[in-house]
């Protein structure tokens, strides 16, 4: 298989927590409040919540409550960062369509999403990497011919987003991330370290706003960890895990690794 | 309390930007819809910083700003491309939106038509016409001649392997590793280019290198290896070499490689790519190619021996240099080439020389607005030495020749201007100009074209475009002349994409002027072809693909003034792939290729001419009167790759025309021409090798 076809890593990944920002490094940014745009304030964890909250419940109400807010709002103001909030939830509402065994809604989910990304003009770096990352989760639905195509096509968008915009994190994690899923033979594996440090060394926001995305570096930690398992190597993957418990001490997806370093 | 609106140069109002003190970030703000925001001031001693995704960030003192004033207006300008030391991405053409189609490396590979040839991929597109089995493209019912092949900005002419005149040249010079991506232009070559007046298919090299990587494959008929070598972060070299022999390959199935007795190729490659600091680009790729050919050959009553040889160099070299609001690049070209084949009385050497040198600079004059112009040299001198029949009809080698030596030089000097304007988001529009600076007799000349693209949606375009072109003929043994060849083109292609299906569709028209000789008797004028294309790709159940080709053509030309069915007037054309690829397992793909035969002028009668000994055709008056069987062929192939660690093992095998269907390919006839019989193309072959990869 070209590609790991399951991402299904990232239903625990990605995740919309509440705005992390490296506290030590970063300022704290008070948000004055505006009108008519309180859905967008920490719209990141409100998907998120709502994803989670479909995994317990087994149906996706609220998602889809929050899809059509996002749609009406969108209608009105014709603002193209709700695009790329509705795209991030296509993607949180696909996994649900999976995990509630509807793959073609599934598909249909993820290709929606992705669509809407791709017809945003002059794209930014941000909109790549969401892109790409669309892009990765999706392949697991496509012909496997397709998946050939696509592989070189999300690499492009990732290298995009860093040309784009060199000190975001989510590009380079993106980058990463299909690196480390596309096997050696077909060009995998090479870059996956050095573009996960680089992920973990950048601020998950430059300036606090609770508008834009903030996802990837809690994410860049664990599968860094993941990597030096893969590698079995012990004393990089503990000191990672340690650093990455340090910023991320309630994170699920780090602590979760714990397990497979005990004894090395 | 300071208050303002933060906007694009479009006047677009930008949602959530940041907007805060440079001393105190922690006191700042975003911008709501409107783009509007207000931010307390204490001291204006201090610096207002206005930023956001995909924007230069503003930096304002807040000394120049009059804070009485009702608000102030804050226009952020979008990041141009920066490039850095991760990204390579090599910009597409300027013509790009106006290809028919992207080849990309994997197309290549996953194409069961191309046999991993980048021209043979193009055999599959409902727009190639290429009806005698080689690689050398031929789009939309032209002759491969009007058609170039523009190699990292040079064009190659002539770019199958020896082309001799039994239908040799099955594959082209080029080989995949090395190859990027490949446009196609079906009708309206971009003017960017010159010297075509049919189509243009334009490839390039590789930007980057993935990994290091040592191939070497045996076939049945080839020894061969491919080194893939990165030098630096961004440079890298690419070695290859190949040696084909016909003793095994032959022997096995002599039977139905009846005109073949032994072949040999030796080729070699190298492909070197330097990125030298951030903004500078260098490659170089050289190419050098030995073949020799013997066979058996018929032609009018003569069958015999043929024997060919060529050996050919050429070097393509390059250097872009990126500026912010631009691309400037030099491009160069070298090929020299020496051939010659035997067959009865006939004895042909021929010596090419060429030079290509172009000078282009793309210039991204506004954001939606882009510009390239330049200026191009193409030098070209042909030396043929030939022994020839004094009766066309004669060849024995104990009929009557005579000889003569021929010297033809060409200089093309041409200037041109290309435009692309995105109107909007759905709507492109382009337009070129290509002049010649006449030297000696040329007649001066001026090629024009147009294209509008409609984007119905993302996944739904129209191309509409026209023009008019100007090229020379490529001398051959037949007519050792450059003839000044015109055409005027229309084209509509359409193009829809949906979930797991892909579909084109075109229509064109073209008038083909000047005269084109491709055999001892006619010269072509006035080709006038319409055409309809189909094209439909769809995937399904994970691992296979059907692909559906299908065109009609319409076509008549003109010999000596009268007008006759063109050779490549087809009802149907139709190509037809099923593949199944599982990585797991293997891939198999069918191939299915049919249309109705070509036309030809039958020979009628006879006289016996007491001067040769032999009896003179006689050609039916009427032209194109007869028609070959119709064309079908099918083939399969199966592949099976396996990976160990840093090994790869691909191995393969391919059958080619299956149910051995002769497919007729050109009249032949007995002493006295009482008796047609013919030739055919490719019988059923077999062919299977296996392929070792290294990474390192």
């Amino acid at each position: 298989m070209i590609q790991v076809l399951f991402f299904l890593f990232l239903f625990v990944s990605c995740k919309g927590e509440t705005l992390h920002v490296d506290e030590s490094k970063m300022i704290s940014y008070q948000i004055e409040s505006n009108s008519s745009d309180t859905l967008l304030v920490e719209i990141q964890s409100k998907i998120y919540n709502a994803f989670v909250q479909g995994i317990m419940l087994k149906e996706n109400k609220k998602i889809v409550q929050i899809s059509d807010e996002l749609s009406q709002l969108y209608e009105k103001e014709n603002q193209r960062l709700i695009i790329y909030w509705r795209s991030y939830l296509q993607f949180y509402s696909s996994i649900l369509y999976l995990k509630m065994g509807d793959e073609d809604s599934a598909e249909d989910a993820v290709d929606m999403g992705i669509e809407w990304l791709e017809d945003l003009e002059d794209k930014n770096s941000e909109d790549y990497a969401l892109l790409a990352m669309l892009q990765g989760f999706g392949i697991q639905f496509k012909n496997i011919i397709k998946v050939i195509f696509l592989s070189s096509e999300i690499k492009e968008n990732g290298k995009k987003a860093i040309s784009l915009d060199s000190t975001n994190l989510r590009a380079y994690y993106v980058f990463a991330s299909n690196d480390f899923h596309t096997p050696e033979k077909y060009g995998g594996g090479e870059k996956a370290e050095e573009y996960l440090l680089k992920a973990i060394s950048l601020p998950s926001q430059k300036i606090v706003n609770s508008y834009l995305p903030s996802w990837g570096k809690e994410e860049a930690f664990e599968m860094l960890i993941k990597l030096y398992i893969k590698k079995e190597n012990w004393d990089l993957a503990k000191q990672y895990f340690q650093e990455g418990v340090k910023e991320y001490p309630e994170s699920y997806v780090i602590n979760q690794l714990a397990s497979k370093l005990v004894g090395k | 309390m300071l208050h303002g609106i933060v906007k694009n140069k479009q006047s677009e109002n930008i949602f959530a930007a940041n907007v805060y003190l440079k001393s105190s970030p922690q006191k700042g703000t975003t911008t709501n819809f409107n783009g509007g925001f207000k931010l307390n001031i204490i001291s204006f001693d201090d610096t207002l910083v206005v930023s956001f995704i995909g924007y230069e960030t503003k930096n304002i003192p807040l000394s120049s700003i009059n804070i009485d004033q009702k608000g102030i207006n804050i226009i952020l300008q979008k990041t141009s491309f920066v490039f850095d030391e991760v990204v390579i991405t090599a910009p597409d053409p300027i013509s790009e939106q106006f290809s028919v189609v992207k080849i990309k490396k994997m197309d290549i590979y996953f194409n069961p038509v191309a046999q991993g040839d980048p021209l043979k991929a193009i055999t599959t597109l409902p727009a190639s016409t290429t009806t005698n089995e080689t690689a050398s493209p031929s789009l939309r019912g032209s002759s491969a001649d009007r058609t170039r092949v523009v190699f990292n900005g040079v064009p190659i002419y002539s770019p199958a392997r020896a082309s001799q005149l039994n239908n040799q040249g099955f594959f082209s010079l080029f080989n995949p590793e090395i190859i990027n991506r490949q446009y196609v232009y079906a009708s309206n070559p971009p003017l960017t280019y010159g010297n075509s007046t049919a189509g243009l298919v334009e490839i390039e090299t590789n930007k980057i290198l993935n990994k290091n990587q040592l191939q070497l494959s045996q076939t049945l008929a080839s020894t061969g290896f491919f080194l893939s070598q990165k030098i630096k972060k961004s440079s890298f070299i690419q070695i290859y070499g190949n040696y084909q022999y016909s003793n095994v390959y032959v022997g096995i199935q002599k039977k139905h490689l009846p005109n073949i007795n032994n072949f040999q190729t030796f080729d070699a490659g190298i492909n070197l790519h330097f990125k030298v600091g951030k903004r500078t680009e260098l490659n170089s790729f050289t190419y050098f190619i030995d073949e020799s050919f013997n066979g058996l050959n018929e032609s009018f009553t003569y069958k015999g021996d043929i024997d060919s040889e060529k050996k050919r160099f050429f070097t393509v070299n390059n250097f872009l240099f990126y500026s912010k609001n631009g691309l400037f690049s030099i491009n160069t070209g070298i090929n020299a080439s020496k051939s010659g084949f035997e067959f009865g009385n006939i004895n042909s050497e021929n010596s090419v020389n060429q030079l290509y040198a172009a000078v282009n600079y793309k210039w991204f004059v506004l954001q939606n607005i882009d510009i390239q112009f330049g200026v191009s040299y193409d030098y070209q001198k042909n030396k043929f030495n030939n022994t020839a029949p004094l009766f066309y009809y004669a060849i024995s080698p104990n009929s009557p020749s005579y000889k003569f030596y021929t010297t033809n030089s060409n200089n093309i000097v041409e200037l041109y201007l290309y435009t692309k304007w995105d109107i909007n988001n759905k709507l492109t529009f382009s337009s070129g100009i290509r002049s010649n600076i006449p030297i000696s007799n040329q007649e001066n000349y001026i090629s024009s074209q147009f294209g509008l693209k409609y984007r119905v949606s993302r996944k739904q375009s129209l191309l509409f475009s026209g023009g008019k072109y100007y090229s020379y003929s490529v001398p051959n043994y037949f007519s050792q002349k450059q003839n000044l060849l015109k055409s005027y083109q229309i084209a509509l292609d359409y193009s829809y994409e949906i979930k797991n299906m892909f579909i084109k569709a075109a229509t064109y028209f073209k008038n083909e002027i000047g005269e084109q000789r491709t055999n001892t008797f006619y010269t072509f004028d006035n080709i006038k072809t319409f055409g309809v294309e189909l094209f439909s790709e769809y995937n399904f159940f994970k691992y296979l693909k059907y692909t559906f080709s299908y065109s009609f053509i319409n076509q008549s030309n003109e010999v000596f003034g009268k007008k006759y069915i063109g050779q490549k007037d087809f009802t149907y054309f139709i190509k037809t792939t099923l593949q199944y690829n599982n990585p797991k397992l293997f891939s198999i793909a069918l191939t299915y290729i049919g249309r109705p035969g070509t036309f030809y002028t039958p020979i009628i009668d006879s006289k016996f001419d007491e001067k040769t000994g032999y009896f003179e055709p006689i050609f039916s008056n009427n032209l194109f009167s007869s028609q070959y069987g119709s064309y079908n062929r099918f083939d399969i192939s199966l592949s099976k790759y396996i990976k160990l660690k840093n090994n790869a093992i691909i191995t393969f095998v391919s059958l080619n025309n299956i149910f051995n269907i002769k497919n007729e390919s050109n009249d032949l006839y007995n002493f006295d021409y009482s008796s047609e019989y013919f030739n055919y193309y490719q019988l059923r072959t077999i062919f299977f090798g296996i392929v070792w990869q290294f990474d390192y």
